[in-house]
């Protein structure tokens, strides 16, 4: 990928995969992925800053024989996550201004 | 570079290495990064540990991220200032000879001078130190030489009275008797001074030469320094 992500678009797309359902770590590594490239050892930073944060919580299941971290969003993640699909709307529709040809002018 | 840096060859190899290299977090913080990753794995089923192992990188490179991520400093952050960092342990390495010598060139001219007047008007008192060093030196070698001959003239003495002694007893057995007797007891005198002569040469004669030597350089030692600051 050309572009260079940003912490917050991670956080971002981690909070919209686990707001969707309660999810664990591999899962939440390979659908993050379907969006963007990053290594698999970028996530667990990020639910760990975001489970700090108190946007994430934890509980642990157990699932054949053994055990299984999930991440469920919190009030505050779900705050969180609002803003940042708001802040999203307006950064993308900017970049489209200035990144698109002259033909969708009138979107803005 | 080392085996961290590289992609483990199993799992296990991959969370012991981070283990050891997570080693500055509390043990919470630790074992909450290790049962992750280890469930990572299981997720993945271990028909795709290699995959994993491959996508995840070096334990190094794992562990760095999630230091940072905790404010520890890691490589990863001086990684972009690689370059840099390198250019600075150079100046570091070459400015320390350079400030020495900045200070020592402006001491240097009065010192110098001081030393080659001192020396100067102090040659009488140094040349008769020297003189006397010399002379004991001498005396030395004389005194080890002399034993040394006299060692020598013993052995050669006693082989020969001996020797005439036993030729002897065939004439006059006491006059032969005696000459052996007297030739032995040069010989064993002569035999005994042998290691005294050779303890003397092995510990006498290094400590000389170094003495010597100590002695030469003293003068020449800040000289010497000097023109290495200089330069």
């Amino acid at each position: 990928m050309a572009f260079n992500v940003t912490t917050t678009l991670l956080d971002a797309l981690v909070l919209s995969v686990v707001s969707k359902e309660d999810t664990y770590g591999y899962k939440i590594t390979q659908e993050v992925k379907e969006a963007i490239d990053i290594s698999d050892s970028t996530l667990y930073p990020v639910l760990r800053r975001l489970q700090k944060d108190d946007c994430l919580n934890i509980y642990d299941v157990e699932h054949s024989g053994r055990n299984r971290r999930y991440y469920k969003i919190t009030n505050k993640g779900k705050l969180q996550l609002a803003l940042y699909r708001e802040e999203w709307e307006i950064f993308k529709k900017k970049i489209d201004y200035v990144l698109k040809g002259d033909d969708d002018d009138e979107q803005v | 570079m080392n085996r961290f840096d590289e992609i483990p060859n199993s799992k296990d190899e991959f969370l012991q290495s981070l283990e050891m290299l997570l080693a500055p977090l509390s043990e919470t913080e630790r074992k909450d990064a290790l049962s992750f990753y280890l469930e990572y794995f299981d997720e993945a089923g271990s028909e795709n540990e290699m995959s994993v192992l491959n996508q995840l990188g070096s334990p190094k490179s794992v562990a760095d991220k999630i230091l940072s991520e905790s404010g520890y400093v890691t490589e990863v952050d001086e990684e972009k200032n690689e370059g840099e960092n390198d250019k600075k342990e150079e100046t570091i390495k070459s400015n320390t000879p350079i400030s020495n010598t900045k200070s020592s060139i402006t001491k240097n001219p009065a010192l110098l001078i001081l030393i080659v007047i001192a020396a100067i008007l102090t040659f009488p008192i140094w040349i008769s130190v020297i003189g006397v060093i010399i002379g004991l030196i001498g005396a030395l070698i004389g005194i080890l030489f002399g034993i040394f001959g006299a060692a020598l003239g013993l052995l050669i003495g006693g082989i020969v009275t001996s020797i005439v002694g036993a030729v002897a007893i065939a004439s006059s057995v006491f006059d032969g008797l005696l000459a052996l007797g007297i030739g032995l007891v040069m010989f064993g005198i002569g035999l005994l001074l042998i290691p005294l002569l050779v303890k003397l040469c092995v510990t006498v004669i290094p400590a000389v030469i170094r003495f010597v030597i100590d002695i030469v350089k003293l003068p020449f030692r800040r000289k010497v320094n000097i023109h290495e600051n200089v330069v």
